[in-house]
């Protein structure tokens, strides 16, 4: 079962590397906000795994519901920044 | 059916497997896809499906517990965060006049950056990508 | 032992965003390299078994980011 969580995490550190080649070479501010919101996503769960790889899930779970709540801020507050009054 | 797991096992493992499908795809996605507005759909869906999915087969690998609700709790901030992130973005960004991908300014690109020499064949390839266009 | 190994890619993820944010030339893009930065802060944090400093990282990271997206409304974004 551990082997099972160590290829999700393998999974969700080379898409979180993947993005990051979005994230730096993005040409809008746009792209490099959709880079931001799956590392966002991957963050979580990878925090979620990361815990349960260390077999006492308990410290590790609050911190991920930490993020899921404060996680997509910056998304709304950049949009709200671009769109301005049209938004 | 021990292969190595009990019967609560296996499902976590199928069920992880699933999600672990999901974000793979939105991971191609994300990478293939030429436009912002087609790949907000694969940030936006998949991954949070994806991330669904995980958290189902760790809550039936953890069984009944407090860890387990905590992490229904994250995956209902995780299905409600997500994708309206990636809406007001994509929203913003179609207010604000992001240009949006056409493919028949994708083939006049192209055409604009083919070598000189094969003109003949540019005039073939556009005819053939109107006609691709209107057929 | 896998720990070590995990913590090592997390390490090199940092040290390739903050080069990044150096050669940035739109203040907003560096702002939000930033707010992935912190993201790999929180976890390496994570990992070497602190979860209350973790938690200020996600709030500071978080909040940061907003502060300098709203400080940016006022100046002019200077941008390539």
């Amino acid at each position: 079962m551990q082997i099972f969580f160590l290829v999700i995490m393998a999974a969700l550190i080379m898409t979180i590397g993947l993005m990051l080649q979005r994230l730096f070479q993005g040409p809008t501010i746009f792209d490099r906000m959709n880079g931001l919101g799956v590392i966002t996503a991957d963050t979580i769960l990878l925090i979620v795994l990361f815990g349960f790889l260390d077999k006492q899930p308990g410290m590790y779970v609050d911190l991920a519901m930490a993020y899921a709540m404060m996680g997509c801020l910056g998304s709304v507050v950049l949009a709200k920044y671009l769109g301005g009054k049209k938004l | 059916m021990i292969f190595g797991f009990n019967g609560q096992e296996i499902i976590a493992c199928l069920l992880m497997g699933a999600g672990l499908v999901f974000l793979i795809g939105s991971m191609v996605g994300m990478l293939r896809l030429p436009d912002y507005y087609s790949r907000v759909h694969a940030s936006g869906n998949s991954e949070t499906l994806g991330t669904l999915l995980v958290f189902l087969g760790l809550m039936v690998f953890n069984g009944f517990s407090n860890v387990s609700a905590k992490i229904f709790i994250i995956a209902v901030f995780v299905f409600l965060g997500n994708p309206i992130g990636s809406h007001i973005l994509a929203k913003a960004a179609y207010k604000t006049g992001h240009p949006v991908w056409t493919k028949k300014q994708a083939v006049q690109h192209e055409l604009s950056t083919e070598p000189t020499s094969s003109i003949a064949t540019a005039e073939e390839k556009e005819a053939q990508a109107n006609a691709d266009l209107h057929g | 032992m896998q720990i070590y190994t995990v913590e090592a890619i997390l390490l090199v993820f940092l040290i390739l965003i903050t080069g990044c944010i150096i050669y940035e030339r739109d203040l907003l893009s560096a702002v939000m390299i930033y707010c992935a930065f912190s993201f790999g802060a929180v976890l390496l944090y994570l990992m070497m078994g602190s979860p209350d400093v973790a938690f200020t990282e996600v709030v500071v990271g978080t909040v940061s980011t907003i502060f300098y997206v709203i400080a940016l409304k006022k100046i002019d974004r200077w941008c390539k």
